[in-house]
């Protein structure tokens, strides 16, 4: 039991012990919201359709040589979501739509994040010119109208995956950036920030070693939130025809749908198969976030 | 590529080539003129664009113009903007592309072919009320051969023409130094001699875009706002007697689907550019009539021939393969222009062989059964192999050198057609171990002239005589400096400048015939291009309010994009008033006034009631 016992005192254990209270407490929170947890399954579903999706389609659903189909051909005959206008299957491609679209949603989330919470944590650590100057750069960001400025990036830098994650990843960071600022001075003003500077802990120890898992729960939350934004600001780009070449995503569809007429040929089906997985999509990731957020925020809980 | 102009009576790459108009929002009331006439025709102008009135004619559009000074215009609405306003001496009719008097009343020639005597139509006057005479014919080859900037767009015909001399003033005579095939329709438009005189020296540097715009045309520029509208004005003096319409408003469109709702709904009145969908759709709808026939354009894939200025010093870093014509030969076998033709153009297509379209069938060349290149990927990968290009490991072939076949192609976004032909492109060009890249830029056609990519899709609208498309690719118009625009692809075949000089210079029809095919069947053989299809225009315009559309040539031929004004000239209004509204919402509108117009009554008397009542 001693022994034990003396394990549980080691630094490595507590956090661990803490973590798994914590995390069990968190997740009992959010298994109490119904919208979460359809959400979170929701996800799951889109997921495993992004990883094992390409071994679901024939080999070659993008070839337009190997097309069997009529051009813009209605639901049935083999193809539950009708043709699109190159003769190819409409759900084999949807299906295909699901890997591009969320990696670039997450990845440029995810790159959002990294630069929000960066901004966000000097600035709040950092009072005075700095904190001021950071503010300013991200009230530019939040004031200029995202789209535009992502439009912008891309026919600069040419198209591309990665040029997507970036233009929508430097576009949409400065929410993040304030809310992580916020919750940084409320950390800061902690009575155990007070005694680690006592002990002589430097600004990096400080923003990495306190306020960084502090302000991590929140990050996590709007992090996934804005995944919802960066999928949306993808297709919409994609749509506009600033899509990758290389890939399958559900803007791009959307756009060649447009192009070919789809809306007066009434081809219903070439539109709504990649528009209902955009809503969905971006429908599960708010659902999961929210209560995330809830989860981790007493005060938005009923 | 602003000094092409000519002839290119508005080619695919200006389709391809949209871009944001440079041109200012000028509107005419800047420049008042003495005349008061005009003057009301100014204020006039300035209104919003009345759709519904029977007697304007809208056609939709989407290319911005960007130059109104002739000399110096390529895209189709500019060519459309000189077939309204701007007459030449002799043009081709509707019917079937053969000349007709244009401000030449008739003309003769010479037996040897070399002096072409025009006599003008009598009583003819500018827009602003001058006299077109002689002088102004002089004037314009005046400009011609005197304005260094035109020194090169105009070269062939600074060399065919000797002298011009006015005999009277409706008499002008042209002696020319050989004979020349193609003179007769020389489409050279004629610009007023008191309008150009104020700008001596520095024409083709001028804007001309003193609104409204003199020329001799059906119609007068009189207001444009930049991606707006442009509006034209009757010229009721005009020769041929005054057009049907009041005025033609060209009325910008960005999405093809909203400006087929517009037709629909008759705020616009002719859309052209449809694609199969929008086609299908409009055949069904009472009141609109559709118009797919051949046109005279081509669509043709472009090879990089070796990108060289005309000393030879090469440029670009484009790939060396495409230099030998049996990768070319093999590119060639390995598309299938049928299934482009069915799946890309829903079948409104014919498959092309020349740069020649087929509605010109006097001269048009088909290849024969044995000549003929059809879709053979085997046979393509024979061609390579036999060449010398061993396919590699990873399915690419090599080079003698060593260097892999690995293309690019670059292509304008937003070019759905060619979007989807690049995607054909490269599957079949995989499957003969050829990698191709597909390079979007606005820029596509300047990196395609600048010798960094292989490959490019493009096409031109043709005139009767093809001369200077033909002269695009003989070994003359390399260009001086790196970055060619008055070459196509760089091809330079001696074979093929003697066949075209044969074409124009030939005086027995038979072996100038034989001088065209030829011309035709090298360019088929050596492929420094792949001619892919000869489009039909998509066209629909309200038959509700057009009466007697004249398309070109008149037995299947298209409405806009003519050489002429024909189809403008001769549309009548039919005078029935479209509001453009259905049907059913009419019944339902009428029903909702009668209801309110009820409601209003009811409280009306109540009030009044009310009213009484007080008292």
């Amino acid at each position: 039991m001693s022994s034990s016992a003396e394990v549980q005192y080691s630094p490595r254990a507590i956090r661990l012990a803490r973590w798994r209270r914590a995390s069990g407490k968190l997740w009992k929170e959010f298994a109490k919201q119904k919208g979460g947890v359809v959400g979170l399954i929701g996800l799951g579903i889109f997921i495993i359709l992004a990883i094992f999706g390409p071994m679901l389609v024939s080999e070659n659903a993008t070839s337009v040589v190997e097309a069997t189909g009529e051009r813009m051909a209605p639901p049935g005959d083999g193809y539950i979501f009708g043709t699109d206008d190159r003769g190819r299957s409409v759900a084999e491609l949807t299906i295909l739509g699901t890997r591009v679209t969320l990696i670039i949603g997450m990845a440029a989330a995810f790159l959002g994040m990294i630069i929000g919470t960066t901004v966000g944590i000097i600035s709040g650590h950092f009072e005075g010119k700095i904190s001021w100057v950071l503010m300013r750069i991200a009230e530019w960001f939040m004031n200029l109208p995202t789209l535009v400025l992502a439009v912008v990036l891309v026919v600069i830098m040419g198209r591309g995956m990665l040029v997507m994650v970036i233009a929508i990843g430097v576009t949409s960071w400065a929410g993040t950036a304030r809310v992580v600022r916020a919750q940084t001075r409320a950390v800061e003003g902690r009575p155990y920030m007070e005694r680690a500077k006592a002990l002589g802990a430097g600004h990096g120890h400080q923003m990495v070693r306190h306020v960084l898992p502090n302000v991590m729960p929140l990050v996590l939350a709007s992090t996934i939130m804005a995944v919802a934004g960066a999928i949306l600001t993808e297709s919409t780009l994609a749509f506009l025809g600033l899509y990758d070449p290389a890939s399958v995503s559900w803007g791009r569809m959307l756009n060649q749908a447009w192009s070919a007429g789809a809306m007066t040929a009434q081809a219903w089906w070439y539109i709504l198969a990649p528009g209902l997985m955009i809503l969905l999509v971006v429908l599960c990731f708010t659902l999961a976030g929210r209560a995330l957020e809830t989860a981790l925020n007493p005060r938005l809980r009923k | 590529m602003a000094n092409l102009k000519k002839m290119l009576a508005g080619g695919f790459t200006g389709a391809l080539l949209l871009g944001t108009a440079a041109v200012p929002a000028v509107h005419a009331d800047e420049d008042a003129e003495d005349n008061g006439a005009e003057v009301e025709e100014e204020v006039d102008s300035a209104e919003e664009v009345d759709s519904e009135d029977p007697d304007t004619l809208v056609i939709a559009t989407n290319q911005s113009v960007e130059e109104w000074n002739p000399f110096n215009q390529i895209y189709v609405i500019e060519h459309a903007f000189r077939q309204l306003v701007y007459e030449p001496l002799v043009r081709v009719d509707a019917e079937d592309y053969s000349p007709t008097g244009g401000l030449a009343e008739d003309w003769d020639v010479s037996d040897d072919g070399l002096t072409w005597t025009y006599h003008l139509r009598e009583g003819m006057t500018w827009h602003d009320g001058e006299p077109i005479t002689a002088e102004d014919v002089e004037y314009t080859y005046h400009i011609i051969f005197n304005d260094p900037n035109l020194e090169v767009q105009y070269a062939a015909m600074i060399d065919l023409i000797e002298e011009i001399e006015v005999i009277d003033d409706l008499t002008v005579e042209f002696t020319l130094n050989r004979f020349d095939y193609g003179f007769e329709v020389t489409d050279e438009e004629i610009l007023p001699k008191h309008i150009w005189e104020e700008h001596e020296g520095e024409w083709s540097d001028w804007a001309n875009d003193e609104f409204p715009i003199i020329g001799s045309g059906p119609y007068q520029m009189v207001d444009f706002e930049v991606d707006t509208f442009i509006r034209y004005e009757r010229f009721d003096d005009y020769f041929r007697g005054p057009a049907g319409f009041d005025e033609i408003v060209y009325q910008y469109y960005t999405e093809p689907d909203t400006s087929v709702a517009a037709l629909e709904s008759g705020e616009v009145d002719i859309v052209g550019g449809l694609n199969e969908a929008q086609i299908e759709r409009l055949e069904g709808i009472d009141g609109i009539e559709t118009n797919v026939a051949p046109d005279r354009r081509w669509m043709g894939l472009y090879f990089n021939t070796g990108s060289q200025t005309a000393d030879g010093e090469e440029f670009g870093d484009a790939h060396d393969a495409l230099q030998d014509s049996q990768v070319r030969q093999a590119i060639h076998h390995a598309i299938d222009r049928q299934t482009l033709i069915d799946n890309v153009l829903g079948g409104h297509a014919d498959p092309a062989t020349s740069m020649v379209p087929n509605v010109f069938s006097q001269i048009w060349w088909e290849p024969s059964e044995d000549e003929r290149v059809d879709f053979d990927l085997e046979e393509a990968n024979r061609i390579l192999d036999d060449a010398g290009y061993p396919m590699g490991d990873n399915g690419v072939r090599e080079d003698p050198d060593g260097e892999p076949l690995e293309f690019a192609i670059a292509i304008a976004p937003d070019a759905t057609e060619t979007e989807h032909v690049t995607e054909y492109l490269v599957e079949w060009l995989d499957e003969i171990g050829i990698d191709l890249e597909v390079i979007y830029s606005e820029d596509a056609s300047a990196i395609f002239t600048d010798g960094d990519v292989e490959m490019f899709i493009s096409g031109w609208g043709m005139q009767p005589n093809p001369i200077y498309n033909f002269q695009r690719n003989t070994c003359g118009v390399l260009p001086s400096e790196p970055g060619g625009t008055g070459t196509d692809v760089f091809y330079c075949n001696e074979e093929f400048d003697e066949a075209v000089a044969a074409t124009q210079s030939e005086q027995d029809d038979d072996e100038r015939l034989a001088a065209f095919h030829e011309a035709q069947r090298i360019l088929y053989d050596d492929a420094p291009f792949v001619f892919l299809w000869y489009p039909y225009v998509r066209e629909a315009y309200s038959d509700t309010k057009i009466d007697n559309i004249v398309t070109q040539p008149a037995d299947e031929g298209a409405i806009l994009g003519q050489t002429g004004p024909w189809a403008f000239h001769g549309a009548e209004p039919t005078g029935e008033e479209v509001g453009g509204v259905p049907t059913g919402v009419l019944w339902g509108a009428g029903g909702a006034a009668v209801l309110v117009g009820g409601l209003l009554v009811f409280f009306l008397i109540r009030r009044k009631q009310t009213a009484e009542d007080r008292e």
